[in-house]
């Protein structure tokens, strides 16, 4: 009798024990997921089958679809949502370790974000600093690499961008400060009327990844003199951040694992916008050319990291990430970042 | 159809009919322009009025082949084909509604399946939901592809001179042109469907506006404010698209309200379906119940009652969808939302919902053997039919 007892009293604790550890098991948590085309999305779509896979941790989730970014990330902060899923920039204000990886050129290819992504989920000396407060990064999915469109393609080099008028995103703090640095004119902007500003001829220039191409008609802002330069300005990508306290504690770590195995199926999205774009709007860079825009590029980066914009762990860990794929550069000799 | 080919007074010289088989399958060949002209004025002014979109879908995938084959390839009845192929389109669509309603029954925790069951059979009814979604975003291309050809690049320069009997073709075109981007990401961009086609249709849809008023306003009344809610629908989608000041929701509700009393409510329908996308579940919510108000207080067109259908079982999926989700069955009665009822009509009036006794423990005099008094409210009002198992009111 004491025995059994013992071994229920023992079940029992086992079980309260288990529940503490996975406070949020029972409930249906909610995510608060930006894909500017809703439900329809292609970001929202991948984010349905993470909630599936999600389930079978134990961990029941229901994606709430925002097309307005802020609105996702208030009603997060406000406590009306476990999670929430946009980029990397606009949740720059939860932590800067993981916003850091969509630094200016820090990663100039997909193969470079891929093995961020995949490093972050290997090593949990990486993880834990996307790891902040109250508050987790439990995801990094590839959006895109961003590119430079311009009304006048003879604009390739650095120099060409003193005067131009270029149209950045009002929430984005290291566009604007590297436009100034080359002489060019701030013209804010937002996803509402950065298109309309370069399809009207308001700006010179405009940033976008390749997604945006089609919806927002930027061939018409491209017209027949126009060009997309290809050599990307940073690396979009989508971060999945949590209210730690809500989730099990192992919930980062099997979450990190799933982008990483799932990074090409998000890639493919990716790739099929960048095929959008006809080949004759391309303008490819000679190396000699590309080398002065890196330079800017690492220019930036380190100053914006003094003034607390960039996180300088992250910037080091993606340097070591290019110098690991190309030796050569220039840059992997001297330790500025 | 028959009768009218021949009796023409200018017959297709090398029109000819034939029926075959016992299903009476006819089929002419020849003149592109009769039969585009036969199946505006005729089949589909007759289905129209018929408000049964399986019934009409089912003609329209029956139909495209031997319309297909009755012309010369080069110069086929796109008026036809287009029609016919985006009504074939309904019954994929109806299809993938299905697939994606057990995709929700497996997720809702009303259900409360186990984790693995709940995610694979989430998962199968998901991939069911792809293939429909596919087959419908194919058959809307070739509708939209047709539409092209038929009336030129539609939204990109002037509008074409749409004759009285091409209108309804152009409006399918309209309509396919928005459904074919919206089931293709639905299905996973399988066919890369460019998203700003809908930018083509918004501006497209000016083309359906009628002449000046006599106080000078020129809008979508004739097409009950559809050409307004499709050029929204596509604003609402793509930021920055519309004009500038103008907030697509509000035109969305205003498009919904002015068309109810024409009995064809298919700016509401696109209102539901495109505030449901954007993850506007209040503005969804709101339209769904002023729709099913709608159905009450107008009858539905004579004319157009299968646009009104269509516009109403938009609203119901989005409606079932929700109901599955919170209740884990589909819409008992149209225009109720779930979570409604315990907040509405069934409250407890005495305000002991927390579980306390408003009346003390002894509410009717001390004798607990006594019947409760007559004027004391009957626990469950709710009238036969209005239970779960029946199904929603048809308009």
């Amino acid at each position: 009798m004491i025995r059994s007892f013992s071994r229920a009293f023992a079940a029992l604790t086992a079980l309260v024990g288990f529940s503490a550890a996975t406070p949020a098991q029972a409930d249906t948590l909610k995510v608060c997921a930006y894909d500017p085309a809703g439900k329809s999305g292609d970001f929202f779509r991948l984010l349905g089958d993470y909630a599936l896979e999600a389930g079978t941790w134990g961990v029941t989730i229901e994606m709430k679809a925002y097309t307005d970014e802020e609105t996702a990330a208030k009603d997060f902060e406000a406590g009306q949502c476990d999670g929430v899923v946009a980029t990397g920039v606009r949740l720059q204000r939860f932590n800067n370790y993981p916003s850091t990886l969509e630094a200016i050129g820090a990663l100039p290819t997909y193969s470079s974000i891929r093995s961020m992504v995949k490093s972050v989920s290997k090593y949990e000396g990486i993880r834990k600093g996307m790891s902040k407060g109250t508050v987790e990064t439990v995801g990094i999915i590839p959006a895109g690499a961003v590119y430079l469109f311009v009304r006048d393609r003879s604009i390739d080099t650095v120099a060409d961008l003193a005067g131009k008028r270029v149209a950045t995103m009002d929430y984005d703090k290291a566009a604007p400060y590297m436009v100034n640095k080359v002489g060019g004119i701030v013209v804010p902007a937002d996803l509402g009327s950065i298109g309309p500003k370069f399809n009207n001829g308001d700006v010179d220039i405009c940033y976008m990844s390749a997604v945006a191409y089609g919806p927002f008609e930027l061939h018409r802002g491209l017209g027949s003199t126009g060009g997309v330069i290809k050599a990307p300005l940073a690396q979009a990508t989508f971060q999945v951040l949590i209210h730690k306290d809500k989730f099990p504690a192992d919930f980062g770590a099997k979450s990190h694992a799933y982008w990483a195995a799932n990074f090409d199926s998000a890639l493919s999205a990716v790739r099929k916008a960048d095929a959008q774009i006809p080949a004759s709007k391309w303008i490819d860079i000679p190396p000699d050319r590309l080398a002065e825009w890196d330079a800017l590029f690492q220019d930036v980066r380190v100053e914006l990291k003094g003034k607390g914009a960039y996180n300088g762990t992250m910037l080091n860990l993606m340097k070591k990430t290019r110098c690991y794929q190309d030796k050569a550069r220039a840059e992997c000799a001297d330790s500025r970042e | 159809m028959f009768n009218e080919a021949l009796s023409s007074r200018r017959p297709c010289p090398a029109t000819l009919a034939r029926i075959a088989g016992i299903g009476a399958t006819l089929v002419f060949i020849g003149c592109a322009g009769k039969i585009d002209k036969i199946t505006v004025n005729r089949v589909v002014a007759r289905a129209l009025t018929v408000p049964d979109v399986d019934q009409s879908c089912e003609i329209g995938a029956t139909l495209r082949s031997p319309l297909a084959a009755a012309t010369k390839e080069s110069k086929p009845a796109r008026k036809a084909l287009l029609i016919s192929e985006a009504t074939a389109a309904m019954c994929d669509e109806m299809a993938a509604w299905t697939h994606e309603l057990d995709r929700a029954m497996a997720l809702s925790s009303a259900v409360g399946l186990a984790p693995m069951q709940r995610a694979l059979r989430a998962k199968d009814a998901g991939y069911a939901a792809d293939r429909s979604h596919q087959r419908a975003a194919a058959r809307y291309l070739r509708a939209w592809e047709n539409g092209l050809e038929e009336f030129g690049d539609i939204g990109n320069g002037d509008c074409p001179k749409l004759k009285s009997h091409d209108e309804i073709a152009y409006f399918v075109t309209l309509v396919s042109g928005i459904q074919t981007v919206l089931h293709d990401s639905n299905s996973g961009r399988t066919l890369g469907v460019p998203q700003e086609t809908v930018l083509q249709v918004a501006r497209g849809a000016e083309c359906l506006k009628g002449d000046p008023d006599k106080d000078g306003t020129i809008d979508g009344k004739q097409w009950w404010y559809a050409p307004e809610a499709l050029a929204a629908a596509a604003w609402a989608t793509i930021p920055g698209s519309g004009p500038e000041g103008v907030d697509p929701w509000t035109v969305l509700e205003e498009m919904g309200a002015k068309g109810e009393s024409s009995g064809v409510r298919v700016a509401r329908g696109l209102q539901v379906t495109i505030a449901v996308n954007a993850g506007r579940e209040d503005i969804a919510q709101a339209a769904i119940a002023a729709h099913a108000a709608a159905l009450d207080a107008h009858d539905q067109s004579h004319t157009h009652a299968l646009f009104d259908r269509y516009a109403y079982l938009l609203s119901l999926h989005q409606s079932d969808l929700m109901w599955i989700a919170e209740e884990g069955y589909r819409t008992p009665v149209f225009g109720q939302l779930p979570g409604a009822a315990a907040a509405g009509e069934d409250a407890d009036p005495f305000g002991g919902g927390d579980g306390s006794d408003p009346f003390g423990d002894d509410p009717f005099g001390g004798d607990p053997g006594a019947k409760a008094p007559a004027d004391v409210p009957p626990s469950d009002p709710s009238p036969a039919g209005d239970g779960p198992d029946s199904p929603a009111q048809e308009p």
